[in-house]
């Protein structure tokens, strides 16, 4: 068992090596927007607040 | 391993006839209970008629009397067996009494499943017992917390006894463990008598007595019960041991080789990056664009948010955009202070190929739950290039923590069940 854990890890850190060196799952895709047209995301703009208090 | 036992005799009960099998309990057996009829005979005197009992339920036993067994290294024999009931709510316990020819008497509970194997001693606690879940006691160099305190009385007998157990005769006891190991003091209306137990792991029963694999059902956690942790378990804490060290140097490495170059700090006033055309930064020299570029916003808002299109260009020409909102609320509701929300956001982006690069930042906002004309707070602009992540390792050094403590967690929450069972029962 402590072999089968140790190999879980290893292809854990070994995975979080990989993931890092090549920026995988940190990058902000990039949205077409080339001229002052109002926001690509559209209605999600400006939601404001959300809070509904206690 | 299982012996045969030779002194195996046999008598018929004076009361009812039927055969009662001796197992020579030796010379302190004071009485033997048919298990037929239930009548309690006198080994002292001719098994002359000491009690007598009418619709007795034998209870389920997973050992019966004249079983034999090897426990520690002794050959025992299972020659009677004495039924508890609790006073205070049903439930029952077995505790067989067993002989050894050459080491005596000894007692194996059986109780919800689990074994405990137990024999009189002289020794007494060190100082008073106080009645108190936790309170501690001293026997022999070994401390006992108390763990429960109750009155039983017995509800079945059958077999030889050294002793005149007769039905309802009532037991108080006062129970202290040191996993596996449990001292009992237990007082009736005519002595007192104390006790060391260990409790014995199915594998050790199923040995000693030959015992089925479907005989392993324990319910719950027993007071004895030592935890003893699985292999899944055992192999996290190797594994942890390993990989904290090793995820926290590769973290180290990342913040230290992934902390980035600064290349460009501005702030921008509102009235230009909120204007219909927005405004364009100063330029900013990216030189690795195989590495990220984190970008840094930040805005004083209060109560209000933000909408910002970024448009990062290259000779005037647009090569990556992208939109972020920055929005904080705070209050004090409820008698209690709340905020939602962050005054700063940051983002990772690439560029296609080394040179002067510029931002081009546009944005509009709002204030309260409707306003929607933006706060006039001054944007923070930061820019770093050859920037790595660390929240890959920051994730790795979390889990390899985890895993080095899964053994103290476990035996935490093992240990909060067995107390919380007892804490239960003295609730009711």
């Amino acid at each position: 068992m402590t072999r089968l854990v140790f190999i879980l890890f290893t292809v854990l850190t070994i995975g979080a090596i990989y993931v890092t060196v090549n920026d995988m799952g940190v990058m902000e895709p990039s949205i077409k927007k080339s001229s002052r047209e109002g926001s690509a995301h559209g209605g999600l703009r400006g939601v404001g607040r959300t809070h509904t208090g206690k | 391993m299982a012996t045969d036992y030779k002194q195996i005799k046999s008598i018929n009960c004076t009361q009812c006839g039927a055969p009662v099998s001796i197992y020579g309990g030796g010379r302190r057996i004071q009485t033997i209970t048919c298990g037929y009829c239930g009548t309690t005979l006198d080994a002292k005197k001719e098994y002359a008629v000491l009690k007598r009992y009418i619709d007795v339920q034998r209870p389920y036993m997973p050992l019966k009397i004249g079983q034999t067994g090897t426990i520690k290294g002794v050959d025992f024999t299972i020659i009677g067996v004495v039924e508890y009931t609790t006073i205070d709510d049903p439930s029952s316990w077995l505790e067989y009494q067993i002989y050894s020819p050459t080491h005596g008497y000894a007692w194996l509970e059986y109780d919800q499943g689990h074994f405990i194997f137990s024999h009189k001693v002289r020794d007494m606690p060190e100082g008073p017992v106080i009645k108190l879940a936790r309170s501690q006691f001293k026997v022999r160099e070994r401390t006992y917390k108390v763990i429960d305190y109750y009155s039983a009385r017995v509800s079945y007998v059958e077999g030889e006894l050294t002793w005149r157990a007769e039905k309802n005769d009532v037991v108080n006891l006062i129970e202290g463990i040191a996993p596996p190991y449990a001292y009992s003091l237990e007082k009736t209306a005519t002595e007192q008598e104390y006790s060391v137990s260990e409790y014995l792991p199915f594998e050790v029963m199923k040995q000693a007595f030959d015992m089925p694999e479907s005989y392993r059902k324990p319910r719950g956690i027993h007071a004895a019960q030592p935890y003893i942790p699985s292999g899944f378990i055992k192999g996290l804490v190797v594994a942890g041991k390993f990989f904290v060290p090793v995820s926290i140097v590769l973290l180290l490495l990342a913040l230290i080789m992934g902390s980035g170059n600064r290349v460009l700090r501005t702030a921008l006033s509102a009235q230009d990056y909120l204007q219909e055309d927005g405004v364009l930064t100063q330029q900013f020299q990216i030189t690795k664009p195989e590495r990220l570029v984190k970008l840094n916003l930040s805005l004083n808002l209060s109560n209000a948010w933000t909408w910002l299109d970024i448009v990062v260009e290259k000779d005037q020409s647009p090569v990556f955009s992208l939109a972020k909102q920055i929005s904080y609320y705070h209050g004090y509701e409820g008698g209690e202070s709340w905020s939602e929300g962050s005054r700063s956001v940051s983002t990772y982006f690439k560029v296609p190929e080394a040179g002067e690069y510029s931002m081009r930042v546009f944005a509009e906002g709002g204030t309260g739950e409707r306003g929607n004309k933006a706060q006039q707070k001054t944007l923070y602009i930061s820019i770093k290039e050859g920037v790595i992540v660390s929240r890959y390792f920051i994730a790795m050094v979390i889990v390899s923590l985890l895993a080095l403590s899964s053994l103290a967690i476990r035996r935490f929450s093992f240990e909060s069940r067995r107390w919380s069972a007892y804490s239960e029962d003295d609730d009711d």
